[in-house]
């Protein structure tokens, strides 16, 4: 059986179609233990980000560790990611740069979708929602550590050290 | 009194041993050490973007302690005040660590104090993002300009200007509005649904190892 999930917030809409396990299939709300397809639209944009799998999974990682370095300020290197649909965000000008390499690498353009702090925050939120979902996707894992001191970076004033991609204009 | 609610009452009151928001807040390690004191710093500056978005935060922040189970370490006002005093950047800095426990009580009753202000936090960020776009000053918006007002006055009143950092927010409103921007920022996503454990995850970074 299909099932279609929807995390819905003001400004990003990740929906993931996949396949429940049959014996699962009768339940209130059934198991989506596979994923077939999932896209992420963004309000006011006409570029949809979709794939399968891999795509949710780099999606994932790369979302949450970016939401990180946002937080604690501290660069983050990004999660090893699977050969297909590699996703990674970067901080531009007080935005956040999220580039989507759709397929394998060389088969398409990269897609780049700039993102106020506003969009990034729903899409992390749309993530955690999916990962709080033990109805969705539960093989999600979002395993993220603290990062070691050698990481920490001399002293400097709090608004570099707490949030450097804060500090820049807004989009 | 019905046979059922005798039962009831005769039936021993078990305490969990730990609050339930904590257990999704690992020690990283840190077990019975006191944490960095750039966790009570960072902490009770959230705590004061809290306190300017909100008339009578420290009224709300004593009645989060006990929606959360948390009046054990958190009892009354003067012991809020001395957790928060932890932050080096006070005028009465304690010079004393908060214990893991502390933290994690400080984090988890900010962070559902943030949820419930999401709409105004939301509201604030998208006027600062809309007023920037046509360059205008954040002043032309009445409830950000008096977000920044609070929260200037707030750190002027309860920081050490003989701290040098302290010394240079207070010589700069930009860079203490820029402070208080970036605070929110931050509040946005403690208002999520993994809200506290990314800030608990953030404020370790770079402290473990």
């Amino acid at each position: 059986m299909t099932i279609r999930r929807q995390y819905l917030l003001p400004n990003c809409n990740l929906i993931v179609e996949g396949l429940s396990s049959q014996d699962e299939s009768a339940a209130d709300r059934p198991l989506l233990a596979i994923a077939i397809n999932v896209e992420c639209h963004f309000q006011g944009r006409q570029q949809i980000l979709s794939g399968g799998k891999a795509f949710i999974q780099n999606l994932t990682a790369a979302a949450s560790a970016y939401a990180q370095e946002y937080l604690s300020g501290l660069p983050r290197s990004q999660e090893p990611q699977t050969e297909e649909d590699r996703v990674q965000i970067q901080p531009r000008e007080g935005r956040h740069c999220l580039i989507w390499q759709p397929g394998s690498k060389g088969q398409a353009q990269p897609v780049e979708i700039e993102l106020a702090t506003m969009e990034l925050f729903d899409l992390v939120e749309a993530i955690d929602q999916l990962a709080a979902d033990r109805q969705t996707l539960p093989d999600l894992q979002l395993s993220l550590e603290p990062l070691h001191r050698r990481h920490r970076r001399p002293e400097e004033p709090l608004t570099q050290r707490a949030a450097p991609l804060a500090m820049a204009p807004p989009g | 009194m019905s046979d059922s609610a005798r039962v009831m009452s005769d039936l021993p009151t078990v305490e969990p041993s730990q609050p339930l928001v904590f257990e999704t807040l690992s020690d990283f390690g840190f077990g019975d050490r006191p944490c960095p004191s750039a966790i009570g710093q960072k902490l009770d500056l959230l705590l004061l973007a809290i306190e300017a978005l909100q008339l009578g935060g420290t009224e709300y922040m004593l009645a989060m302690t006990q929606e959360l189970g948390l009046p054990k370490i958190i009892r009354n006002r003067v012991v809020l005040w001395r957790l928060r005093c932890t932050n080096p950047w006070r005028h009465s800095h304690s010079r004393r660590y908060l214990s893991l426990d502390e933290a994690r009580a400080l984090a988890a009753v900010l962070t559902h104090l943030a949820r419930r202000l999401t709409a105004l936090i939301r509201q604030l960020l998208l006027s600062e993002q809309k007023l920037r776009q046509k360059g205008l000053p954040l002043d032309n918006h009445f409830r950000l300009a008096n977000y920044l007002d609070q929260f200037r006055s707030h750190f002027r009143s309860r920081m050490n200007p003989r701290r040098a950092k302290v010394a240079a927010y207070l010589e700069s409103p930009d860079q203490l509005n820029q402070l208080a921007l970036s605070l929110l920022n931050q509040l946005l996503f403690c208002t999520g649904t993994a809200g506290t454990q990314r800030l608990w995850l953030s404020l370790f970074d770079g402290e473990v190892g």
